[in-house]
């Protein structure tokens, strides 16, 4: 299709369901609404005790619920929920001697036995579904790449297409009509924000609550703000409404979600010390995690872009589930590419190295002498406007504050004569600059020579990159970022390690 | 339209008309390739005047910036159309008459001069004073009344000369006509489109015109490279003798910044470049935002601008815009 014929009607399909709303269509499930109200009871039990027990088995009861709620074909293609009940029956069975709540236990194995034992009313649903509609004209949406695989095994024989949301995305604008498989807030709001088609149903079970459709992010603020409606039916067996009545408060949806074992996670009380950094732990496709600082851009991939603009840096802060990054195993990219940008220097080395030198130092006193905080309240007070990176600032590998205003109030604050400092430290930016750019072509030369589609379907890739010498660079996926901050050696943050925390998420 | 007697009046013209009912508004249209059919749609002329009217008001900003996001179902076009907006709405270069500038102007010294037919980017040797005065160049010599515009470039790699940019559809329904040689001359960048450049470059060899320009053409007929939207904007690239527009790729932005001081308005197609959003300080940001794409943290990025350091405005009330089906839009001014 002609490229302004199908963007023509993408703007049609989004006016359009912003008229018409989309469709939810939700079915009683009687055994699902069993499994959730023993998950939400466990969930409440668990934040009583606090992190340490329970951790495993709610993380196994959240992933057989997860799978119930987004993978509804028969028990014969679903290999995923057998796994997951099978994983939550060992669990329970390996905490039975050391708690005291053997009904709740009961509860857990009656209800994670019975999923295996009666199908789930939403498969039945779309089935019919797709019948009234023809199968010719159907898509089916998976909430992921599991749960596609899992019902394409099922759907494939009767030829709809099962396709992830990017999936979706990638195809032209259609007549087709979309089913939805799963909570609508669970979808990436592309699904409803930017429809490829004029009708969009959700199939979910009663049992979920929560009918809200997700929304762009700017929405709440503008004008035509794209905040689709939607239309709800129920149909089946009901007596499983949505438990919120006359049930203790339960934690937010968000536990529906399958989550990590963050393990036993303080906030630190305390300002790291010269050679340490507060980082988040990320975990990461392929069996990985970093400890990620909030220092310096790390490097990104983003697979949707065409060969040549892949790489590219990301500010921290935006790190999200979902996006890749670039790392090499025993040394951080920003290490490697300091001692480069110096060795450009050529003669002006020294008098760089040691101009860099002095004003980090007195950084790093007024940091050691008034703290954190009080240095940025005082620099804020001078007009700097980025001054809750002054940590950041602190460390060798990072040049200088991005904004030259920035700079040059921090080297005043410092009572630092802004001239030659900010001059050369301006000269050290450049060759670094200089470095990053070639590094930067020999892996976008790496990436277009991988194999991404197995990437996105793995989550994770080595990169071959002979000619810089380098050796294993990995491309992996952001499973998860931990909402918790910790104190760690500065030299460990940004080198991959194994981690199995992932193991709980899809 | 035609009465209209200069662009500003001509946005204000079209101000109140994207305001009146579709049925009113004035379409454009676009064309992928060379040949086949325009496409009128109701959103192509709305993104067009959010440049404008964004200009308009960007006038009245004080030592402010003004941030202006649009999200729009799939990022196709839109920010080579706002950037279309923008040219139009521009005040054109005042550049004094061709002989007065080149007798101001050392030998030596870099310069551009728009011809008949070529634009021409050269060192500048002399102005022969004759019967019949002419220019002589380091690489060629022109006659003097041949020569509509010449302005000095701060610096020259190499010499270049291409052919004339003709003044496509848009450019004669704006009636930028009779300051297009100023237009081809200056040598000021005033837009940056940062972006995926692969994408942007193939939105700005689309074609763009008017409706009645679109309607009398009908099916397979072909299209000059006047009307494609690269002409419009003047972008700068390797062989092009102009300089108004420049796109720089996302992915080696950061190596790049600050944009040059010149830069007016600076168009931020997505989130690959929204996400240095903070960095960018031209007095007018446009940010396009990509609804097909999950990633939403270049939205949520603006969102958080706009509330801890920005003063909303009202895009209906404060700049005259009103969004078209499938859009939606915010705008704020914040300190610079």
């Amino acid at each position: 299709m002609n490229r302004v014929t199908a963007l023509n009607r993408r703007y049609a399909a989004s006016a359009s369901l912003l008229r018409t709303g989309v469709e939810i269509i939700a079915i009683g499930d009687p055994v699902g609404a069993q499994l959730d109200r023993a998950v939400r009871r466990l969930l409440l039990l668990a934040q009583r005790d606090g992190p340490g027990i329970w951790d495993d088995l709610v993380s196994a009861c959240r992933l057989l619920r997860w799978r119930r709620l987004t993978q509804p074909q028969p028990l014969a293609f679903n290999a995923g929920l057998r796994d997951a009940s099978a994983m939550a029956l060992t669990e329970a069975a390996r905490v039975r001697e050391a708690v005291a709540d053997r009904a709740l236990l009961e509860e857990i194995e009656s209800s994670a036995n019975a999923v295996l034992g009666s199908e789930s009313p939403v498969g039945d649903l779309l089935l019919r579904s797709i019948d009234e509609v023809g199968a010719h004209a159907c898509v089916v949406v998976a909430m992921n790449h599991d749960a596609k695989l899992g019902m394409h095994g099922w759907l494939g024989a009767r030829n709809v297409p099962v396709l992830t949301s990017p999936e979706l995305e990638r195809r032209d604008p259609s007549d087709d009509q979309v089913y939805a498989v799963g909570p609508p807030r669970f979808f990436a709001s592309s699904l409803v924000t930017a429809p490829v088609a004029d009708e969009v149903s959700f199939v979910i079970p009663t049992w979920f609550g929560d009918r809200s459709l997700p929304v762009s992010a700017i929405s709440a603020y503008a004008d035509g703000a794209v905040r689709v409606a939607a239309r709800v039916s129920t149909e089946g067996d009901v007596c499983d409404s949505p438990p919120d009545q006359g049930q203790p408060a339960t934690p937010a949806e968000d536990d529906f979600l399958p989550q990590p074992n963050w393990g036993p996670s303080v906030a630190p009380g305390r300002e790291p010390r010269s050679h340490e950094v507060s980082a988040r732990k990320v975990l990461l496709s392929g069996g990985l995690a970093i400890w990620l600082d909030d220092g310096e851009r790390i490097r990104t991939l983003n697979l949707a872009q065409p060969p040549g603009e892949r790489v590219t840096y990301t500010d921290v802060e935006l790190i999200r589930p979902g996006s890749y990054l670039l790392l090499r195993s025993g040394e951080t990219e920003r290490g490697a590419l300091y001692r480069e940008a110096i060795r450009l220097l050529g003669r002006r080395r020294a008098e760089v190295e040691l101009s860099q030198r002095d004003w980090k130092n007195r950084l790093e006193e007024r940091l050691g002498r008034l703290g954190n905080s009080e240095c940025v309240r005082l620099l804020q007070g001078a007009g700097v406007k980025t001054a809750s990176r002054v940590r950041a600032w602190s460390e060798p590998s990072l040049v200088r504050p991005h904004s030259d205003r920035d700079f040059e109030l921090l080297l005043d604050w410092l009572g630092i004569p802004r001239q030659p400092t900010f001059a050369l430290a301006l000269q050290l930016r450049r060759m670094l600059y200089q470095a990053s750019s070639a590094i930067r072509d020999e892996l976008e030369t790496a990436v277009s020579a991988a194999d991404l589609s197995a990437m996105e379907r793995e989550g994770h890739m080595g990169l071959e990159m002979p000619a810089m010498g380098f050796r294993g660079i990995v491309g992996t996926r952001v499973l998860a970022v931990s909402p918790v901050e910790e104190i760690i050696a500065r030299h460990d943050a940004r080198i991959p390690f194994e981690e199995k925390a992932g193991r709980w998420l899809e | 339209l035609r009465t209209l007697p200069d662009r500003t009046a001509y946005i204000d013209a079209w101000d109140s008309m994207v305001s009146k009912s579709e049925g009113e508004n004035i379409q454009l249209a676009l064309l992928e390739s060379g040949t086949g059919e325009f496409e009128l749609a109701p959103w192509i002329g709305p993104l067009v005047a959010l440049g404008g009217m964004a200009l308009k008001y960007a006038s009245s900003l004080s030592g402010r910036q003004l941030v202006v996001a649009a999200s729009v179902p799939s990022r196709d076009f839109a920010a080579a159309l706002v950037g279309c907006g923008w040219i139009i709405a521009s005040q054109p270069p005042r550049l004094d008459p061709p002989m007065e500038v080149l007798r101001t102007i050392e030998r030596n010294v870099p310069v551009r001069i728009v011809t008949d037919s070529a634009v021409i980017e050269d060192v500048f040797l002399a102005v022969d004073e004759g019967e019949q005065p002419e220019i002589a160049l380091r690489g060629s010599r022109w006659l003097a009344s041949k020569v509509r515009a010449v302005s000095p470039l701060a610096n020259l790699d190499r010499s270049v000369r291409s052919p004339r940019p003709g003044v496509g559809s848009i450019a004669r329904w704006a009636r930028l006509e009779s300051s297009w040689d100023q237009r081809l001359a200056s040598s000021r960048q005033e837009l940056a489109i940062v972006g995926t450049r692969t994408w942007i470059n193939a939105d700005l060899g689309a074609f763009l015109v008017a409706e009645p320009d679109a309607t009398r053409r009908g099916a397979g007929t072909t299209v000059t490279t006047a009307d494609e939207i690269g002409g419009l904007l003047l972008v700068s690239n390797e062989g092009a003798a102009t300089s108004f527009t420049r796109v720089y790729a996302a992915s080696r932005i950061a190596e790049q910044l600050p944009l040059p001081a010149d830069v007016q308005a600076a168009v931020l197609d997505g989130t690959g470049s929204i996400k240095f959003l903070t960095e960018v300080e031209a007095p007018v940001v446009f940010c396009i935002i990509d609804r097909s794409v999950a990633d939403q943290t270049a939205a949520e990025l603006i969102v958080q601008l706009r509330n801890t350091r920005g003063e909303p405005l009202m895009l209906g009330g404060d700049l005259g815009w009103r969004a078209p089906p499938g859009v939606e839009a915010l705008a704020y001014t914040v300190a610079l």
